[in-house]
C-alpha cells in the first residue's frame, strides 16, 4: 500500500490564484466549492473554485501568471477561479477560521479579538452573529467540536475559550492571563480539547470536567533568546481516528531574525508516548505552520523559514522521511488546505519581496506583498492499485 | 675569486680581496647596507628633514635606553644586575653591543613569538604547535617571507613548521551557531599581510577607498571559501576542495554579476586549470582514514607564492610599516591596516627606504630591528620637556611611549620582582602559599593567561596603543598573580629591601629593580620619609613602596 | 534651554572645553543621562507609531495613553500610562539602514566627517558635563555577555572616556580587596602611585597617567561599592516591576547605578532584528521592554529623579512598513520613532508624524544630528556653540547643520 519514498507520485500543479494582499490562512468549504482565505487586510476573501473548469479557450491571461513557478505546464488548460466579494466586518489581521461540519455557517477571528459568525452561502453574507472582545487581542487558533456544537478559541491573552457555535454565547473557560496560546484541536471523539502555547506545553482538557488532564512536553518548541520567548506550539491536528497526535512548529536556534529547525512531533494519544520527532531541515527552514491528516492516512503539512525557503511535504507517522518534499521551490508556505474531495490541495506561498530597498513611497510606489495561493491534484492510487 | 685574476699585482689584489671580503661579510652577516649609507642613518636623516625645523628631541639617556632596548628585543626589564652592569660600562658602542647581544639572546625568540602570536593570532587563543612554530622561525631568524608563506600555506608534514596551520584553522572554527567566518579570514590575510582592510569590499566596491574593490576581496575569499579544517589529524591542518570555477558575485548596489577566480588583492586572476575526470587530485581522497586528498591545483599554494614576494608592494610596505611599529610605537602608515590613497604614510620616503632594505636583505627581521634599533630616531628621548613642546606623535621629534604587552608586563613583573640576577628564561616566582586542596597553586600557564585576560584586548582587537582598563587596575590591586610577587622570597627584591637597613640604598636597590633607573633627590626623600614612619612594620613599608612602582605609569609603558 | 553663550576654549588644561563658569554651573545641576539601546531596531509601527487597521498596520492594535490625542501600540500597556512623562519622535529620518555601520553613525550622532572619530553619545556626555563628584565610572554600560571597558566608544576623545561595561551587570574580576592588604594599605599604596604618577606626568605627554590614573582611580572607588552589584539589595516589589528577565534586572541594576551617581548609564538589549516573525517577535520583545522602561520612568519621576535625568530609548533604525515573505519587517530609516524623557524635555508629547501607511515623514524629517543637538540642549549645554578641542582642532559636538528641536525642550 505505502509508495516507496521516490516513487510517490508528484502532485500536479492545477493552477495559481494570485491575491492583492497577503493571506493567513486557506481552507475550502465541506461542499467542496469555495476557498476561503483569511486577510491580513481584515476581510475573508473567497473564490468559486467550483468544477467544470474553465473552456479550453478562455483567456490565460484571466490566470495569475507571475510568481509561481508551479505553473509552467498545462497553462491552456488551467481553471479560472472567480473570485466574490469579500467578507467584512473584521479589523488587524483575520487570523483563523473553520467552517461548521455541515456546511452554511463559518466562524472566523481577527487579530483585535473580535469572533464572527456567517452563511457564508449567502450572496453577500452579513453575520449571524458578532462578538467584539471575544478575546482580549489576538486570536490564533479555533476549532468547531465534531458534533458542530461548540466552537473552542485561544489567543494571547492566554485564554482558552468555549463559545456556543449557535449564538456566540461564551459557555467556558481555562487557561490564565500572561501566557500566549497559539493552537488548540478538537479531539475527534468530541470529548477533549488539546491546546499548545508559546513555552512548549501541551495540554489536554476534558471538557466534560472542564479542567486539564495531561500535559506533554513540547519544549523543543520554544527557546528563550536574549529577551525573546521564541517559537510556540504553532499547529495541533488529531489523524482520523484520534489515536495520534501531531504538534507542529519549529526548534528555534535564536530569536531576532529567527532561526529554527522545522520540526513535527508525533504523540501516542492514548498512552501519551512519543511517535516520533521529525526534524525537515536547517536552521533557515523555519517552522512547520500546519499539518493536515489525509484520509489515506499520511500528513500533509507546509513550511516556511528565512526568505525563499518553504515547501510542502507528505508525510507517513514513523517513517523515517517524508515520502515526498516538493521539489519546485515555493516560498514560504504558512497555510494549506485539503478539499474535501482528497486530491485536491492549496498551499499558500508568501511571496516576499525584501521591503528595505530606497522607498519610492512618496512617490507612491510601495507595493506590499501578496500569498499566492497555489493549488495542486494529488495523484492517489485507486483501489485497483491498493 | 675570479675578479682576482684580472689584476696580477699582489697589493691591488690584496685591497680586493680585502674589499671582498667586507662585502662578504656584510652581505651575509647583519646589515647589508644599501648603496652608501646604513638603513639606520637614512632614516635619521628623512626623519629629520621633516621635522623642517621644529625641535627635536636629545638621545635619551641610558637607563631609559637599557629598559626601551630590553623590552623591545627581550620582551622584559633588565634585571637589576643587568641595569647596572650596563649602566656601569663606559664603552663607547655600549649600545650597538647591546643591541647585538640582545638579538642573540634566547630571550629574543621568546619576546617574537609572543609578539607575532599577539599580532597574528589577536588573542583567539593559544596552541602549542602554533607556539613552536613561531618560536622556532624566530631563533632561526626565519625571514618574513618565508614565515608568511609557511602560514599561507601551511606544510602538514613538516613537523616543525605545521602548526603555522593554526593562523587558518582557528579562523575557520565555527563559534556558535554562526556560519564559518570566511570573510573573516579573507579579511584577516589583507589585513595582517598587506596591510589592507578590505571589509567594507565584500559586498561592494569600497564606499570611500577608491582602491579597494571587490573584486579584490572576492579574488581571495574565493580560495579560503574552499578550506576546511582537517579532522584526520590531530595537530592544526587545512584541506582544501577542488578549485573547479570561478566564484560568482555581485555587488549589493548594481546587482551585476561578475565572477573572479583566485586572486591577489590589486593583482591578477588566476586560470583554475581544468582536469580529466578522476585527475583533480594528486592524493586522493581516503574515506577510511578521512584524509581529504590533496587537490592537484591548490589556490593556497597560489597565494603562498605570489603574495609574500617583494615585487608585492603592498605586502613589503605591510612588513615595513609593522616592523617599524613595533621599534617606533606608531605605524608610518596609521592603522597599520589602513594603507590605501587618502590614508598614506606620514613618511613616505622612510617606508620606502624600509622597504627597500627588507628586500636588499630578503626580509630579514632581527637585521631590520637591529637598523631600527641603530637610529637616533629609536633612541630619542621621549621627555617632552627637553624641547618644551607636544609634538605630534607621528613626526618622531620625541620617541613615542608604547605600549606593553601583557607578556611584556608579566616578564617584567617578575624581573622587577624577582632575584637580582633573575633575567633568563622567564618564570614565575614559586608559589607565596603552599598549595591545599582548595587552592591549588596556579601553573605557569594559568598565571600566563591571567596577565594576558587582565592586560590584552578583547579577541579580534589589535593591540595598539595603550588602554589601561578597570580589568588591569583591578588585577594589579587584588590579584594574587601580582600579590605573590611581592611576598618576601631569599634573594627577591622585597626580601632584600627588608634586610637593607640604609634607606637610601633601598631606594636605589628599589629604582633600579622596578624603574630601571636611579631614584632623584625628591623619590630618594620620600622612600626614606615612607621608610621612617613606618619602621615597626619594615616589610609592609618596602612592600608597599614597590607596589606603587610596578602600578606606575611609568612602569606599564615603554617609554 | 538654550544655555549661555559658552565659548570655545583652547586651553588644554580646561579639557579643551568651555569656560571655567559654565561647566560648574552643569555640576552644580548634576545631570544624568539613562540610554536605552534596543539593537537591531524595534519596529516603530508595533511600538510607539501604530497604523492599526491599515496596509502595513499589521496585527495589533493601539491604545490609548495618559496623555489624551496619543496612542501607542497595544504591546506598550505599562508605558502607556507613563505617557504623560515622555516624549515621543516619530519623525526620524536617517542615513543608514545596515546594522554595523548604522548603529555607529547614531551612536556616533553622525555627524560631518572631519577625519576624526566621533564620540558616542555617552563619551560626549562624559567630556562635556565632566567628573560627577561619585567617583564612580562615568560612563557605564550595562548589558548581556561579557563585559569590559570599551575604549573605542571615546574617538578621539581618547581611551579614558570609553565605556565601562558591566556584562550581565556583574562586577568585574577582583573586585575584593586581597587578604595579604589592609584598608589602610590600600590608601597609602594609592597615595604612594599617585604620586610616582604625577613626577612622570611632568615630564610626559598627559595622556598616559591620565588614563592609568584613571582607572586606578576607579577601581579602587568600584571596591568600596560592591553594593552596586549587589542583587540581593533589591526588594522583591521591586523585582517583580521591572521583570526577573534579563533586561528587567538590567534595567534596575541601571536605575541603582544612577541612584549612586554615575554620569551616562547605557542599558542594551540584543534580539530586535526581527526579519522573521515580527509579530511573534515585537509581542514578546516588546512587552519585555514596556515592563522595566515603565517601571523606570515611573520610579525616576516620583523621586525627582527625572528632572535631573535624561532618559532615551531607541535602536539603529525602524522596520519596514511593507511585510515580507517571512512575516518579518526589514530595516527602515527612512522614517521611525525614538522615546525620551527627562531633564530639559518636554512632558506628555509626541513630534512628528509619519504617512497614513508609515513609509515616510510627513513633517520635518530629523536626522540624528538633531536629536544630539536636542539632548545636548537638554543638559544644559549649548550644542550649537560649544566646541570640542581635539589637539588644537576644533570640533562641533553635533552636525553643524542640524540644530536643536525645540517642540522637544521644555
Amino acid at each position: 500500500m505505502s509508495n516507496a519514498p521516490s516513487e510517490f507520485p508528484e502532485p500536479q500543479p492545477v493552477t495559481v490564484v494570485n491575491t492583492e494582499r497577503q493571506i493567513a490562512s486557506i481552507r475550502f468549504s465541506p461542499c467542496g466549492r469555495f476557498l476561503f482565505a483569511a486577510g491580513r487586510d481584515a476581510k475573508i476573501h473567497r473564490w468559486d473554485v467550483s468544477p467544470p473548469e474553465a473552456p479550453v479557450d478562455a483567456p490565460v491571461a484571466a490566470v495569475a501568471q507571475t510568481e509561481s513557478k508551479t505553473t509552467e505546464d498545462a497553462k491552456l488548460s488551467e481553471p479560472v477561479f472567480p473570485e466574490l466579494p469579500p467578507l467584512s466586518g473584521h479589523d488587524g489581521w483575520v487570523s483563523t477560521f473553520a467552517f461548521h461540519p455541515q456546511g452554511e455557517r463559518l466562524f472566523s477571528a481577527d487579530s483585535w479579538g473580535r469572533l464572527i459568525c456567517w452563511r457564508y452561502t449567502d450572496e453577500a453574507p452579513a453575520p449571524l452573529w458578532n462578538i467584539a472582545e471575544a478575546h482580549d487581542g489576538w486570536i490564533r487558533q479555533l476549532a468547531v467540536s465534531p458534533d458542530g456544537s461548540q466552537l473552542a478559541t485561544c489567543g494571547m491573552d492566554g485564554r482558552i475559550r468555549l463559545w456556543s457555535t449557535e449564538d456566540g454565547s461564551k459557555q467556558n473557560e481555562f487557561g490564565a492571563a500572561g501566557g500566549d496560546v497559539f493552537s488548540l484541536a478538537f479531539h475527534p471523539d468530541g470529548k477533549s480539547l488539546v491546546t499548545g502555547d508559546l513555552m512548549g506545553i501541551i495540554t489536554h482538557w476534558d471538557l466534560a470536567e472542564a479542567k486539564p488532564v495531561r500535559e506533554f512536553d513540547a519544549k523543543i518548541f520554544h527557546k528563550l533568546s536574549y529577551i525573546q520567548d521564541v517559537g510556540g506550539v504553532r499547529w495541533l491536528a488529531f489523524d482520523a481516528e484520534g489515536k495520534t497526535l501531531a504538534a507542529a512548529g519549529g526548534q528555534p536556534e535564536n530569536g531576532g531574525f529567527v532561526q529554527a529547525v522545522p520540526t513535527l512531533r508525533f504523540i501516542n494519544w492514548t498512552d501519551g508516548t512519543e511517535i516520533q520527532t521529525l526534524k525537515l531541515g536547517e536552521n533557515q527552514d523555519g517552522f512547520v505552520h500546519e499539518v493536515a491528516f489525509h484520509p489515506h492516512g499520511f500528513w500533509i503539512g507546509v513550511c516556511s523559514g528565512q526568505p525563499g525557503r518553504g515547501k510542502y511535504f507528505l508525510h507517513r507517522a514513523g517513517e523515517e522521511q517524508p515520502f515526498f518534499t516538493n521539489n519546485k521551490p515555493l516560498q514560504n508556505c504558512h497555510s494549506l488546505a485539503l478539499h474535501p474531495n482528497g486530491a485536491r490541495f492549496a498551499v499558500i506561498s508568501n511571496a516576499g519581496t525584501y521591503g528595505q530597498k530606497k522607498s519610492m513611497a512618496r512617490e507612491g510606489d510601495y507595493p506590499g506583498n501578496t500569498s499566492p495561493i497555489n493549488l495542486f491534484d494529488l495523484v492517489l492510487p485507486t483501489a485497483q492499485d491498493v | 675569486m675570479t675578479a682576482l685574476k684580472l689584476f696580477p699585482k699582489p697589493a691591488i689584489r690584496r685591497r680586493i680581496f680585502r674589499g671582498l671580503v667586507l662585502l662578504i661579510v656584510t652581505s651575509t652577516g647583519f646589515g647589508a647596507a644599501s648603496a652608501g649609507e646604513e638603513l639606520s642613518a637614512r632614516v635619521d636623516a628623512l626623519i629629520g628633514a621633516a621635522a623642517k625645523g621644529e625641535p627635536i628631541g636629545p638621545a635619551c639617556d641610558d637607563a631609559t635606553f637599557v629598559r626601551r632596548v630590553y623590552l623591545d628585543l627581550a620582551g622584559r626589564i633588565p634585571s637589576s644586575q643587568e641595569a647596572t652592569t650596563f649602566l656601569a660600562s663606559t664603552e663607547a658602542n655600549n649600545r650597538p653591543a647591546l643591541i647585538d647581544s640582545l638579538l642573540a639572546s634566547p630571550d629574543y625568540p621568546q619576546r617574537m613569538r609572543d609578539l607575532f602570536h599577539a599580532m597574528l593570532m589577536e588573542r583567539r587563543g593559544d596552541n602549542a604547535e602554533w607556539t613552536k612554530f613561531l618560536e622556532a622561525s624566530f631563533e632561526a631568524n626565519k625571514p618574513w617571507d618565508q614565515l608568511v608563506r609557511e602560514i599561507l600555506d601551511p606544510d602538514p608534514d613538516n613537523e616543525a613548521v605545521r602548526g603555522a596551520a593554526f593562523f587558518h584553522t582557528r579562523r575557520l572554527e565555527k563559534v556558535g551557531q554562526q556560519e564559518t567566518d570566511y570573510p573573516g579570514l579573507t579579511r584577516d590575510t589583507g589585513r595582517l599581510f598587506l596591510g589592507i582592510d578590505l571589509q567594507c569590499a565584500q559586498c561592494h566596491n569600497h564606499l570611500f577607498i577608491d582602491s579597494y574593490k571587490q573584486v579584490d576581496f572576492q579574488g581571495l575569499f574565493t580560495v579560503y571559501q574552499n578550506t576546511f579544517i582537517r579532522t584526520d589529524v590531530k595537530f592544526p591542518a587545512v584541506g582544501e576542495k577542488v578549485t573547479s570555477k570561478k566564484l560568482e558575485f555581485m555587488s549589493v548596489f548594481d546587482k551585476q554579476p561578475l565572477t573572479t577566480g583566485p586572486r591577489i588583492p590589486f593583482g591578477q586572476e588566476f586560470e583554475i586549470p581544468t582536469f580529466e575526470k578522476d585527475q583533480e587530485y594528486l592524493t586522493p581522497p581516503d574515506p577510511k582514514t578521512n584524509f581529504p586528498g590533496v587537490p592537484r591545483f591548490r589556490a593556497l599554494e597560489v597565494i603562498a607564492r605570489e603574495l609574500p614576494v617583494d615585487s608585492n608592494r603592498a605586502f613589503v610596505d605591510n612588513a615595513s610599516n609593522r616592523l617599524w611599529f613595533v621599534m617606533m610605537g606608531r605605524g608610518l602608515v596609521n592603522p597599520l591596516d589602513q594603507q590605501h590613497l587618502q590614508n598614506p604614510p606620514s613618511h613616505p620616503d622612510v617606508l620606502q627606504a624600509v622597504g627597500e632594505e627588507l628586500i636588499a636583505t630578503k626580509f630579514d627581521i632581527k637585521s631590520l630591528l637591529r637598523q631600527l634599533a641603530l637610529t637616533e630616531t629609536y633612541q630619542r628621548t621621549s621627555v617632552l620637556t627637553t624641547i618644551n613642546d607636544v609634538p605630534p606623535a607621528d613626526s618622531y621629534r620625541v620617541a613615542n611611549e608604547k605600549r606593553l604587552s601583557a607578556e611584556q608586563i608579566m616578564n617584567s613583573v617578575f624581573v622587577a620582582t624577582g632575584p637580582r640576577d633573575h633575567s633568563a628564561s622567564i618564570e614565575p616566582p614559586p608559589a607565596a602559599q603552599p598549595s591545599t586542596d582548595a587552592k591549588p597553586v596556579p601553573t605557569a600557564d594559568e598565571i600566563r593567561a591571567a596577565f594576558v585576560k587582565a592586560f590584552g584586548n578583547v579577541p579580534q582587537d589589535p593591540e595598539v596603543e595603550f588602554s589601561p582598563s578597570l580589568k588591569s587596575s583591578l588585577f594589579v590591586l587584588n590579584d594574587s598573580a601580582v600579590l605573590d610577587c611581592l611576598t618576601p622570597q631569599a634573594g627577591n627584591l622585597v626580601d632584600r629591601l627588608m634586610n637593607e637597613p640604609d634607606p637610601s640604598a633601598v631606594a636605589d636597590e628599589l629604582y633600579l629593580s622596578v624603574l630601571t633607573r636611579r631614584p632623584t633627590v625628591d623619590e630618594r626623600a620620600e622612600v626614606a620619609d615612607y621608610l621612617a614612619k613606618n619602621e615597626s612594620r619594615r616589610q609592609i613599608a618596602v612592600t608597599n613602596l614597590a607596589w606603587a612602582l610596578l602600578a606606575s605609569t611609568e612602569f606599564c609603558l615603554n617609554h | 534651554m538654550g544655555g549661555s553663550a559658552g565659548a570655545v576654549a583652547g586651553a588644554i588644561g580646561l579639557g579643551g572645553l568651555m569656560t571655567p563658569a559654565l561647566a560648574d554651573d552643569l555640576k552644580q545641576k548634576s545631570k544624568q543621562v539613562l540610554f536605552i539601546w534596543l539593537d537591531g531596531g524595534i519596529s516603530q509601527l508595533e511600538s510607539w507609531d501604530p497604523k492599526p487597521n491599515t496596509e502595513f498596520g499589521g496585527p495589533f492594535r493601539a491604545i490609548p495613553t495618559s496623555v489624551p490625542g496619543i496612542h501607542v501600540s497595544e504591546l506598550l500597556p505599562n508605558t502607556a500610562k507613563q505617557m504623560q512623562h515622555l516624549a515621543i519622535v516619530r519623525s526620524l529620518c536617517t542615513q543608514d539602514d545596515a546594522h554595523s555601520s548604522g548603529v555607529e553613525r547614531i551612536q556616533r550622532g553622525d555627524p560631518k566627517n572631519r577625519g576624526v572619530v566621533y564620540p558616542y553619545f555617552g563619551s560626549a556626555v562624559t567630556k562635556l558635563l565632566g567628573a560627577n563628584d561619585s567617583g564612580l565610572p562615568p560612563y557605564v554600560w550595562i548589558k548581556p555577555l561579557s563585559g569590559g571597558f570599551k575604549h573605542q566608544d571615546a574617538g578621539f576623545l581618547g581611551p579614558k572616556y570609553g565605556s565601562l561595561a558591566f556584562g550581565d551587570g556583574k562586577p568585574p574580576d577582583n573586585l575584593l580587596r586581597h587578604a595579604s592588604v589592609s584598608d589602610q594599605d590600600l590608601t597609602e599604596r594609592a597615595q604612594l602611585r599617585a604620586r610616582a604618577d604625577k613626577r612622570y606626568a611632568a615630564s610626559h605627554r598627559a595622556g598616559s597617567t591620565e588614563a592609568n590614573s584613571f582607572v586606578f582611580d576607579m577601581g579602587l572607588e568600584l571596591m568600596k561599592r560592591q553594593d552596586l552589584f549587589d542583587a540581593s539589595k533589591f526588594s522583591p516589589r521591586d523585582v517583580e516591576r521591572y521583570g526577573t528577565h534579563d533586561l528587567g534586572r538590567h534595567m534596575l541594576i541601571a536605575r541603582q547605578m544612577l541612584q549612586a551617581g554615575v554620569t551616562f548609564v547605557k542599558v542594551n538589549s540584543y534580539g530586535w532584528d526581527t526579519h522573521g516573525d515580527n509579530f511573534n517577535g515585537s509581542l514578546s520583545l516588546v512587552r519585555k521592554f514596556d515592563q522595566p522602561f515603565a517601571a523606570m520612568i515611573e520610579d525616576l519621576a516620583a523621586s525627582g529623579m527625572l528632572d535631573n535625568v535624561l532618559v532615551i530609548a531607541m535602536s539603529e533604525f525602524g522596520r519596514t512598513p511593507r511585510v515580507n515573505g517571512h512575516l518579518g519587517r526589514d530595516h527602515w530609516p527612512e522614517a521611525w520613532s525614538l522615546a525620551m524623557a527627562g531633564s530639559g524635555v518636554k512632558r506628555g508629547i509626541a513630534v512628528g508624524s509619519t504617512s497614513d501607511n508609515g513609509t515616510y515623514v510627513t513633517t520635518e524629517p530629523y536626522d540624528i544630528g538633531y536629536m544630539f543637538h536636542t539632548w545636548f540642549n537638554a543638559l544644559g549645554i549649548d550644542s550649537q556653540h560649544t566646541e570640542y578641542d581635539n589637539n588644537g582642532q576644533p570640533l562641533p559636538i553635533a552636525h553643524d547643520d542640524c540644530h536643536p528641536v525645540q517642540e522637544l525642550l521644555a
